[in-house]
């Protein structure tokens, strides 16, 4: 049986004078892949990082595996992830040294072959011994994508992931969330597009400051859908 | 040639000149409105330097009217050593560091043309040995005035003193400077790439010569005293001329024989901070200070130290930070014990010198640690802090990642403060001990708390001044009313573990 991994009660959060979110309210199962739509600028960054305790709301509630996000207590961070669209790494660091600092942080066992794993898988394997700051959009993009899959949290948020990765790299990506899917674990990621490859078991759209669950069964032309056509 | 270096230098000074609009509508002209305004703007400036210049020399004058005979005289025997010395430093910080540095636009377009080397070599080194060779001019011009004007009330030979030796000067730091960016561009000749440490001997060597034939060496030095008592001859004169055509010949020989794809791989660094633009430059010196810590990376052919494999939890960040310091070395191992010495010898001077009984002198000491800050005691924490990524993995509260990442730079300011103060005669010692090694933990969280937002008391970034100045005063005000060390460290102890906790508390 499901049980609601992710809980949002009433969020809102302002920027100065600009209102961004208002009175958002979602809820999220364990084992599922949900997708957050909206058009560019609609706030699905700023509402994904609220969820990851980046960002902190104005007024609202988030709950993630029953653990309330408060500023002061960072033991939510061991539920959740966000892999921002331009995730930034140590200077000092190799990427492999990031996967094993990030492994050895949250004590991950066998964390050496399954990094190896995800180099190959995502082909960083030769750029293991690189620093990141010589990488591109797209490679840093998956080396935080490696690093998030190894540490494994309970709910995923990834930010724009379709828009850095190349075409093999979102297959790969959307076997790998539904691997994560079947561990008992969730994602949500955020497209102002319909993206190819794989399909979200709902889906979030972000209009008006205000999110609706959309029936993804339903949704065939996204640009309707955020014109509020249909 | 000729027409390479025509149009390369028609470039920079384009260049130059865009630099000089912007400076000057930073600080309120429009140099690019009509002319009468430009030529208002030229007059304005041209006045303003002349009564500068007017002042400055007069100011001298003043000024070495109350310069004793013998120190004019101990001053005039040591300008040849110096003029020797200071091409010697140039030459030094050439070595580390080649003079010729490529933009990304002239990466692109300049160097991949058919260009000759020589005239790339020449526009450089004149845009950037020209106008700090004047300053040098000028500075020697006053330092002649300076010597000269005690024993010349008349203001003719006063002027005449400061006029010859800018003259003299001049040709005298561009060849230096031509004959110094020859060693440096031979340097880089790829025939040489297995040998080139062979040529820091080069510095050793010249000493070594001065030394044994001082009157070849030093005779820029001579020149200049010649020049100092209006007495160059024209020989002299030419032979300064001479030498200064023939140093810019060899730079033009040397500089046309360079591999320019070496250049060009050695301005990677200076092309990334130049793109940054003159704002940036001057602003984002966090970015300028990361570029140069990327390219110091990158040019390392083995990484110092590895995180160990049962390295686990906050064990790991503490290796992170480590390695971090050890990958970049020495500098980040050396700087916080130079910062902890460095503060705890004006401390100790001003509390030998005003008393430890009298409270004016515990003032001092707090002002002291308000204005010279330890930074080094939070570099790390900062980088942890700054990655927001990387900080989603680290479910530990701030204090407890501050004593992580800065358990190092602590030791080594510790280390730094200690050597220093066990050099003074102190009846207290272990009392002493106790607080620097509380003082020093303190100034660490106190810049602390000035990174992250507190969460307890005023919701915001604490600024250092404050916690220095209410948690220094308070432990001052208990060491005064109770005449006590102890009570010192008793009360200092307290404020740490105050805000320890309020560090525990912050959030990003």
């Amino acid at each position: 049986m499901s049980k609601k991994l992710l809980r949002v009660n009433d969020l809102s959060y302002e920027y100065g004078a600009t209102q961004i979110l208002q009175g958002v309210s979602l809820e999220l199962s364990d084992r599922s892949i949900a997708l957050l739509v909206g058009r560019n600028g609609a706030g699905k960054s700023t509402l994904l990082r609220c969820l990851a305790g980046w960002t902190w709301a104005n007024a609202g509630t988030v709950e993630i595996n029953d653990v309330t996000l408060r500023r002061e207590d960072r033991s939510f961070r061991k539920h959740v992830m966000l892999v921002p669209d331009t995730p930034d790494f140590y200077d000092e660091l190799t990427a492999w040294e990031h996967l094993q600092f990030a492994a050895q942080l949250h004590r991950v066992e066998g964390w050496q072959d399954r990094s190896w794993e995800l180099l190959e898988k995502y082909q960083l394997d030769d750029y293991a011994d690189t620093f990141p700051f010589t990488f591109s959009r797209g490679m840093r993009y998956k080396l935080a994508l490696c690093i998030a899959l190894l540490t494994s949290p309970a709910l995923l948020l990834l930010d724009e992931p379709f828009g850095p990765l190349d075409a093999s790299s979102v297959a790969e990506l959307w076997e790998d969330l539904r691997g994560y899917r079947s561990k008992g674990r969730s994602v949500m990621l955020s497209s102002h597009a319909l993206p190819n490859g794989g399909k979200a078991d709902s889906i979030f759209l972000l209009r008006d400051q205000t999110v609706t669950t959309v029936d993804p069964a339903g949704v065939t032309d996204l640009k309707a859908l955020l014109n509020n056509d249909n | 040639m000729i027409t390479d270096f025509r149009v390369l230098l028609g470039i920079r000074l384009r260049h130059a000149k865009n630099e000089a609009i912007y400076w000057l509508r930073v600080l309120g002209y429009d140099p690019t409105s009509n002319g009468l305004y430009r030529a208002y703007i030229l007059l304005f400036w041209v006045v303003w330097a002349f009564l500068m210049w007017n002042y400055v020399v007069d100011t001298v004058g003043k000024v070495s009217f109350a310069i004793p005979d013998e120190t004019i005289a101990t001053v005039v025997t040591l300008i040849p050593p110096l003029l020797f010395a200071l091409p010697i430093f140039y030459l030094v910080a050439m070595l580390r560091n080649q003079p010729v540095k490529l933009t990304a636009p002239e990466m692109n377009f300049i160097v991949s043309a058919p260009t000759h080397r020589g005239a790339i070599v020449m526009t450089h080194y004149i845009s950037s040995v020209l106008l700090p060779s004047l300053g040098i001019a000028a500075v020697s011009s006053m330092l002649a005035m300076l010597l000269k004007g005690i024993n010349n009330p008349d203001p003719l030979a006063f002027g005449f003193a400061g006029l010859w030796a800018m003259v003299v000067t001049l040709p005298i730091a561009l060849t230096s400077a031509a004959l110094v960016w020859s060693v440096v561009l031979f340097k880089l000749n790829p025939a040489f790439l297995k040998v080139r440490w062979l040529f820091w001997i080069v510095p050793l060597l010249l000493v070594g010569a001065a030394a044994l034939v001082p009157q070849v060496f030093l005779v820029a030095g001579t020149v200049w005293q010649e020049a100092l008592e209006s007495r160059l001859t024209l020989v002299e004169g030419g032979l300064l001329v001479g030498a200064t055509v023939a140093s810019l010949a060899l730079l033009l020989f040397v500089g046309e024989r360079l591999h320019m794809t070496i250049i060009a791989d050695d301005s990677r660094t200076y092309a990334r901070i130049h793109s940054l633009g003159l704002l940036g430059r001057m602003y984002a010196q966090e970015l300028v200070a990361q570029i140069g810590r990327q390219s110091q990376l990158m040019r390392k052919k083995n990484l110092r130290l590895k995180i160990p494999l049962n390295a686990f939890g906050e064990e790991a960040l503490r290796y992170r930070a480590l390695l971090s310091m050890f990958r970049l070395a020495p500098a980040p191992l050396i700087r916080p014990v130079l910062q902890g010495a460095f503060i705890t010898a004006l401390i100790m001077l001003v509390v030998i010198f005003s008393g430890p009984g009298a409270a004016q002198t515990w003032i001092l000491v707090l002002i002291i640690i308000l204005f010279v800050r330890p930074r080094e005691l939070v570099t790390s924490f900062r980088q942890d802090v700054g990655q927001v990524f990387m900080s989603q993995l680290m479910p530990y509260d701030l204090s407890a990642r501050f004593f992580a990442a800065e358990l190092v730079p602590l030791g080594l300011t510790f280390a730094g403060s200690l050597a220093v103060f066990l050099l003074y005669p102190t009846a207290d010692v272990i009392s002493g001990i106790i607080l620097i090694g509380l003082a020093v933990v303190g100034l660490g969280i106190a810049q602390a708390l000035e990174i992250v937002e507190d969460a307890t008391i005023v919701f915001r970034r604490i600024p250092y001044a404050y916690t220095v100045l209410i948690g220094g005063g308070l432990v001052l005000l208990v060491g005064a009313l109770l005449q006590s060390v102890v009570a010192a460290v008793i009360a200092l102890s307290v404020v740490d573990a105050i805000i320890a906790s309020l560090l525990a508390s912050s959030r990003e």
